[in-house]
C-alpha cells in the first residue's frame, strides 16, 4: 500500500477518490456523533454533563499521537530513501497534529475545570501532551527556518526519528514523576474503564469522524504540495538553463 | 580521535576563559535564586537539588552552541571528514571534549553551592553523583540539536526548543536519584533508570549527531 | 612521493542550487597525472562540482566511482580538499595547526618539509591569527600537502596570494602531478605554460540570447 502510493501520480489518482470519501465520512460521523453525544447519550453518574467533553477530548488526543507517529514514519522514509512524498506527508501531518494536540489540551483543561475544580493540573498526561506540543513546534520550526529544503528534509527527518524514540521515554518518565516526585491530591483520572455502550457509541463515531477529518486534511495538503512541485518543475523547464560545458586540452 | 579532543581542550584554554562562562552562569543563577527565595537555609536545603539541576541545565543550554559551530564555519569539519576520521568518532570526540570543558567545571563547583544552600553531605553527594551519571545524556541532546542547526545562524531559541523535551526524562530521573541517594545509595532504582537513559542517549546519540553532521556537509 | 594509479569517474551528474538546476549531465574522468582546470564565471557551479568531486556533496543524479591502485575506495581515502575556508585555528601556532593535520594522516615528520615548500619556515611558533591572508592560504596549502593524498581538489588556490606564492602553487602542482597524483582545480588565475592541462569551462547560459 505504502510503496504503491509512493508514486506521486498514483497518489494523485488515489487522492481524487479518497479525499471526498474521507470528507463525507468525517462530516457524517462527526455530525451524527455530536448529536449522539450531546443529546442522546445520558449524563454520567458522577461527572454529569461534563463527560460529554470526552467525545472531543479523547479523539483529539488519539489524532495528536497518531499524527506524530506518521511524522516519525515519514521522517524515516524520507531520511533513508530520500522520497519527496514522505516529506510532503510529514509536513502535512504537522499542522493538524499541532492543532489536535492543542485541542486535546484545551478540552482536557475545560474538563478538568469541572471534575478537578482547576483548569490546569500538572498530572502526567497533561504534562506529556504539553511536551508533545513543544516537539511539534520544534519540528515545524525546522521546516520554517531552513531555506534549503533539501537540508530541512534531512534534518526534520532526523529530529522526527529522535523525537519518536524519546516520546515513550518522556511518557514513562513523566508518569514516574507524577507518581513519585510530584505529590498531588489524589484525583481519579476521568474516562474510567467500563464505559457503557451509550457512551461508547458517540465516542466511536467521533473517533472515526476525527480520523477521517485528519486524513482529509493531510491528503489535501499533500496534493497541494504535489501540484506546487509540478508547477515549479514546469516553470523550471521553461527558464532553467544549466551551464554548457566545453573541454579542451592545452598543447 | 583523542588528538581532536586534546586540540579542542588546548583551543579552549587559549580562548581567554570562555570555557568558564558556564561556571559563572551557575554562580550567578545561584545567587539570584537565593535572593529570590530568601536566605532561609531550611527552605534552600530542600530545594537545593532542584535548583542545582536547573542551574546546570540552563548553563548547558547556553553552552551547547560553541562546540560544533566554530569548526563548521572555519572549514575544520570538512577537513576532518576528509581525513578519513569516521563522523561517529568525530561526534564521540566532541562529546568527550565538551564534557571535560563544559560539564566538568560545573560539577566541581556544585558541592560548594550545595554547601551554600545548607544541604546535608549525603544530599550533596547524591546530587553530584546523579549529575555525573545524567550529564552525558544532557550533553548528547544539546550536541545533537546544535549539529542539526549548525548552518542556521541565530539558532539559540530553536536549540532550546529542540533540546528541552529530550532533557525532561533525564531531569526527572536525575532529581529522583539526587533525592534517592540518601535512602537507597547508588543502587536506588532511580540511579539505574538514569544510567540506562544516559547509556541509551550516548549509544543512539553518536550516530544521530554523525548523521546531522553529514547532512550539514552534504548541503553546505 | 609517488602514488599508485588513482581514478575518479563522474558520470551524468546534475547539480541544483535551491530549486534551479545549474549543471546538468556533467561527466568527467580523472586519472593519475591529470590536471583538470575548471573555469567559469561566478555562480556557474564550479564550487558545487568541486565539492561533489571531493565527496563532500552528492549530486542530485549521477554516479561517482573512485579507485586507487585498482581497488574501489571512498572519497576520504584518496581526497584532499582546499576550499574557501582554510580550517586554520587563529589561536594555534603555525606548527600546531599543521602538525595536527599531519598526525591525522599519520605522518608528522612531513611538517618541516611542508613549511619549507610553502615558504613559512621560520614562522613555526607564530600564532596563525597574526598571519596575513596570503600566509594563511600558504598554511592551508601546506595542510593539503601533509595529508599525502593522491587526489587534490583545489578551489581558488591563488586567492589572496602574491607572485612568489603563485610560483609555490605551480611547483606544488607540478610535483604532485609528476608523482602520479591527480588534481582538479578551479581558478581565475592564468594557467602555467605546460602541456596536458585539461580545461573544463562552464559557460553560464547567457541571458542576452533569450
Amino acid at each position: 500500500m505504502i510503496t504503491w502510493l509512493a508514486n506521486p501520480l498514483r497518489f494523485a489518482r488515489f487522492a481524487k477518490y479518497a479525499a471526498p470519501i474521507f470528507a463525507v465520512t468525517a462530516i457524517v460521523c462527526i455530525g451524527f456523533g455530536l448529536w449522539q453525544g450531546l443529546f442522546v447519550s445520558p449524563a454520567e453518574q458522577y461527572q454529569g454533563d461534563s463527560v460529554r467533553i470526552m467525545y472531543v477530548h479523547v479523539p483529539s488526543a488519539w489524532i495528536a499521537m497518531m499524527a506524530y507517529s506518521m511524522i516519525a514514519v515519514s521522517g524515516f522514509i524520507s531520511y533513508v530513501w530520500r522520497h519527496h512524498l514522505a516529506d510532503y506527508l510529514g509536513r502535512a501531518c504537522a499542522l493538524p497534529g499541532t492543532a489536535f494536540t492543542l485541542l486535546a489540551l484545551v478540552t482536557g483543561s475545560l474538563w478538568g475545570s469541572v471534575t478537578w475544580m482547576t483548569y490546569w493540573e500538572w498530572d502526567g498526561r497533561m504534562t506529556s501532551f504539553l511536551v508533545l506540543l513543544f516537539i511539534y513546534i520544534g519540528y515545524m520550526s525546522i521546516w520554517a527556518v531552513m531555506e534549503d529544503k533539501k537540508r530541512a528534509s534531512r534534518i526534520a527527518g532526523l529530529v522526527a526519528m529522535v523525537g519518536a524514540i524519546n516520546l515513550p521515554i518522556i511518557k514513562f518518565s513523566v508518569d514516574w514523576w507524577d507518581d513519585t516526585l510530584h505529590q498531588k491530591a489524589t484525583i481519579s483520572s476521568p474516562g474510567a474503564p467500563g464505559l457503557g455502550p451509550e457512551f461508547l457509541t458517540p465516542l466511536l463515531l467521533m473517533t472515526v469522524g476525527f480520523t477521517c477529518l485528519f486524513a482529509w486534511m493531510v491528503i489535501t495538503c499533500v496534493m497541494t504540495e504535489i501540484l506546487k512541485a509540478r508547477k515549479r518543475a514546469a516553470a523550471r523547464k521553461a527558464t532553467d538553463r544549466p551551464a554548457t560545458v566545453t573541454i579542451e586540452t592545452s598543447e | 580521535m583523542i588528538a581532536l579532543t586534546l586540540r579542542d581542550i588546548k583551543l579552549a584554554m587559549r580562548s581567554s576563559g570562555a570555557w568558564l562562562h558556564g561556571v559563572l552562569f551557575l554562580v550567578v543563577f545561584t545567587v539570584l535564586s537565593v535572593i529570590a527565595l530568601g536566605a532561609d537555609k531550611t527552605v534552600l536545603a530542600t530545594l537545593g537539588p532542584a535548583l542545582i539541576w536547573l542551574a546546570v541545565v540552563f548553563s548547558l543550554l547556553l553552552s551547547f552552541e560553541k562546540g560544533l559551530t566554530e569548526d563548521a564555519r572555519d572549514g575544520t569539519l570538512e577537513q576532518l571528514y576528509l581525513s578519513a576520521m569516521p563522523l561517529s568518532a568525530l561526534a564521540a570526540s566532541k562529546l568527550l571534549s565538551q564534557w571535560i570543558l563544559i560539564v566538568l567545571p560545573l560539577l566541581i563547583v556544585t558541592p560548594f553551592i550545595g554547601y551554600g544552600f545548607g544541604m546535608e553531605l549525603p544530599e550533596i553527594k547524591g546530587t553530584l553523583l546523579a549529575l555525573v551519571i545524567g550529564t552525558p545524556a544532557l550533553l548528547v541532546y544539546g550536541t545533537f540539536a546544535s549539529a542539526c542547526l549548525i548552518s542556521y545562524r541565530s539558532n539559540g531559541l530553536l536549540l532550546i526548543l529542540l533540546t528541552v523535551p529530550l532533557m525532561i526524562p533525564t531531569m526527572i530521573f536525575g532529581l529522583d536519584a539526587s533525592d534517592g541517594y540518601a535512602a537507597g545509595g547508588v543502587f536506588d532504582k532511580s540511579f539505574q533508570a538514569l544510567a540506562g537513559l544516559s547509556l541509551l542517549a550516548v549509544g543512539l546519540g553518536i550516530p544521530a549527531i554523525a548523521a546531522a553532521l553529514k547532512t550539514h556537509l552534504e548541503t553546505s | 612521493m609517488t602514488f599508485a594509479d588513482v581514478r575518479l569517474n563522474i558520470s551524468g551528474a546534475s547539480v541544483s542550487r535551491g530549486d534551479r538546476i545549474i549543471v546538468d549531465d556533467f561527466s568527467l574522468s580523472v586519472k593519475s597525472k591529470d590536471l583538470v582546470w575548471l573555469r567559469g564565471t561566478n555562480g556557474v557551479g564550479k564550487t558545487s562540482l568541486l565539492r561533489i568531486a571531493a565527496g563532500l556533496a552528492r549530486p542530485d543524479t549521477g554516479e561517482i566511482t573512485r579507485t586507487f591502485g585498482g581497488a574501489v575506495v571512498t572519497a576520504p581515502q584518496i581526497t584532499a580538499f582546499q576550499g574557501h575556508r582554510d580550517a586554520v585555528k587563529p589561536s594555534l601556532s603555525v606548527y600546531e595547526n599543521l602538525v595536527f593535520w599531519a598526525r591525522l594522516s599519520g605522518r608528522s615528520e612531513t611538517v618541516d618539509r611542508a613549511l619549507l615548500k610553502v615558504g613559512l619556515t621560520g614562522r613555526e611558533g607564530q600564532k596563525a591569527g597574526t598571519l596575513s591572508a596570503g600566509q594563511i592560504r600558504r598554511l592551508a596549502l601546506a595542510q593539503l600537502w601533509v595529508s599525502q593524498k593522491p587526489l587534490w581538489i583545489m578551489d581558488e588556490p591563488a586567492a589572496a596570494i602574491d607572485l612568489s606564492g603563485q610560483a609555490v602553487i605551480d611547483d606544488l602542482i607540478a610535483e604532485h602531478i609528476a608523482g602520479g597524483g591527480a588534481i582538479i582545480l578551479a581558478s581565475h588565475a592564468a594557467p602555467p605554460q605546460r602541456a596536458g592541462i585539461r580545461f573544463v569551462t562552464l559557460h553560464a547560459p547567457e541571458e542576452a540570447r533569450l
